[in-house]
């Protein structure tokens, strides 16, 4: 269950960041700390039942993202609230925080940490990851040695351990070769239908259509539709046809 | 109710703090041929180097010292600990920023991890030091007792005193990249007002009008109440005073707490500055 109250997120336009001590006098005595104001989320409202897969559908820059990171909790709104019951699995980026350096088998034990899985969890699910990893003579080799198809299927096979109660999905990912691809999109279309409460953001109308009863229509931070799938994609389709 | 809640976040990503600092134990020594023994010999030696300069050319010898080489390289060991934890800690938050804006986690486990990686080379260097320790010992140089196991109260507040100035740092570096260069500078002038390679009473013999005040900021200097107390076992074998156990702690104290309030108040912001 997620509710998202009311929720804006207001950014300060790149050009006026003043990141060093110098910019800041030098710009403060010719008065241009002005800060452009952006509203990249303004006043988005929505509750998502337990085990509902919500798409969320938008152009480029519509605000997507920032909403998907608001829900996870690593932004936190400039005014309204989130709440979050369950626990959460962002599938925004895979592989966040491997070391190059560290072998295979070490790099599963420092993601996992990263995306807060426990030890005991770990240990028991190890193998788990390498048999879908299909990687099984390269645990013991540095990842710097890897390639990138094959980075990209160990990180696959960590994100993707845990049944979570939400899960926030940025597109199907699907990773290296062709079998591997199709293996891991048949593992995240079951990840989704497995009954966890899923934000589903992608810019295929088909997916979204196979794979949600909802959607939410975004559009420079604003909610411009919300309801049924065919209603929302129909609408935004139209829209982008007219552009 | 809200420190509850942080105990329990904090116990849930002990394991992720754990992993990070053996990360960067792993990583540090993984392409050299004697791997950890370096973490041993780099301060031996560089300890070595410094004695035989300063001792020799310099003659930094005192009677109120009564062991050259103990008195500088525990002033080495300790403000290289002091040094590295300060550096890498500074830099954490905005080293890990994709990592910040991807996956939600406690903010503060960067700069405490990277104090508690020091920490860990730290052990080793401490090992070099006893290793200088127990030979003069047996040369009958230094007094070798039973007080050496206060010595950990020292280091204990010291790494504490790290972690809260570690905080400070890497939020402030978030909003001014420029506390890369100006925390090199200052740390620099911090090693030249502790008394590390010279004697204190070195700089009270100088007769000019403003000494007693530089000699005043030196006996504040935290660093130096976390060497002198050291100095004060190992030099002298004898239990060091009581304001110096109150002072050493006041300090560790005073800066974690600094450290906490400041890094709470400013990590919402931190996701703009990217």
């Amino acid at each position: 269950m997620i509710i998202v109250d009311n929720v804006s997120m207001k950014f300060n336009l790149g050009n006026d960041k003043v990141n060093t001590l110098k910019e800041y006098f030098v710009k403060g005595l010719k008065r241009q700390i002005k800060h452009d104001e952006f509203w990249a989320l303004k006043n988005i409202s929505l509750e998502i039942n337990p085990g509902e897969v919500l798409g969320l559908v938008g152009t480029n820059g519509s605000g997507k993202s920032t909403l998907l990171k608001v829900i996870a909790g690593v932004m936190k709104p400039t005014k309204g609230t989130v709440v979050r019951m369950g626990t959460i699995a962002p599938m925004i980026e895979l592989g966040a925080g491997f070391d190059m350096e560290l072998t295979a088998r070490e790099n599963v034990f420092l993601n996992g940490a990263i995306l807060g899985y426990k030890k005991q969890f770990l240990s028991d699910k190890y193998d788990e990851i390498v048999d879908f990893s299909e990687l099984h003579q390269f645990m013991d080799v540095p990842v710097r040695n890897f390639s990138s198809g094959m980075v990209a299927r160990l990180a696959f096979s960590i994100a993707t351990l845990v049944a979570p109660q939400i899960l926030l999905v940025d597109e199907i990912l699907s990773v290296g070769d062709a079998p591997f691809q199709q293996k891991s999109e048949q593992k995240m279309m079951s990840m989704i239908n497995g009954g966890a409460t899923v934000v589903f953001v992608s810019h295929s109308s088909a997916n979204v259509r196979k794979l949600c009863t909802r959607a939410i229509w975004i559009d420079h931070g604003e909610n411009k539709m919300i309801g049924p799938v065919g209603e929302v994609l129909d609408a935004y389709k139209e829209f982008c046809d007219n552009k | 109710m809200f420190l509850a809640d942080s105990i329990k976040v904090f116990k849930n990503y002990s394991y992720l703090l754990k992993q990070l600092v053996i990360r960067d134990f792993k990583v540090k020594y993984k392409r050299s041929v004697l791997g950890v023994l370096w973490s041993v010999l780099n301060p031996l030696f560089t300890m070595l180097i410094m004695f035989v300069v300063f001792s020799s050319f310099f003659n930094m010898k005192s009677p109120s010292i009564k062991n050259y080489m103990v008195y500088l390289l525990s002033g080495i060991v300790l403000f290289n600990f002091f040094n590295e934890a300060t550096i890498l800690s500074l830099g954490s938050v905005v080293g890990n920023f994709n990592l910040l804006t991807k996956v939600y986690m406690p903010k503060y486990i960067f700069p405490l991890s990277k104090v508690l990686s020091s920490a860990v080379n730290f052990m080793f260097s401490l090992l070099a030091l006893y290793l200088i320790v127990i030979v003069q010992a047996i040369l009958g140089l230094v007094p070798f007792n039973l007080t050496n196991l206060l010595l950990p109260y020292d280091l204990v507040c010291m790494m504490i005193f790290c972690i809260g100035l570690g905080l400070v740092l890497s939020t402030l570096t978030v909003f001014f990249r420029d506390m890369y260069y100006i925390w090199g500078v200052l740390i620099t002038a911090w090693m030249y007002l502790t008394p590390i390679m010279y004697p204190l009473d070195l700089i009270e013999k100088n007769s000019s009008s403003f000494v007693p005040f530089v000699v005043t900021i030196m006996k504040v200097n935290p660093l130096y109440q976390f060497i002198n107390f050291a100095r004060t076992i190992l030099l002298n074998g004898s239990v060091p005073t009581l304001g110096q156990f109150i002072f050493v702690l006041a300090w560790a104290l005073i800066m974690l707490i600094i450290g906490i309030l400041f890094f709470r108040s400013k990590q919402d912001k931190f996701v703009y500055y990217i």
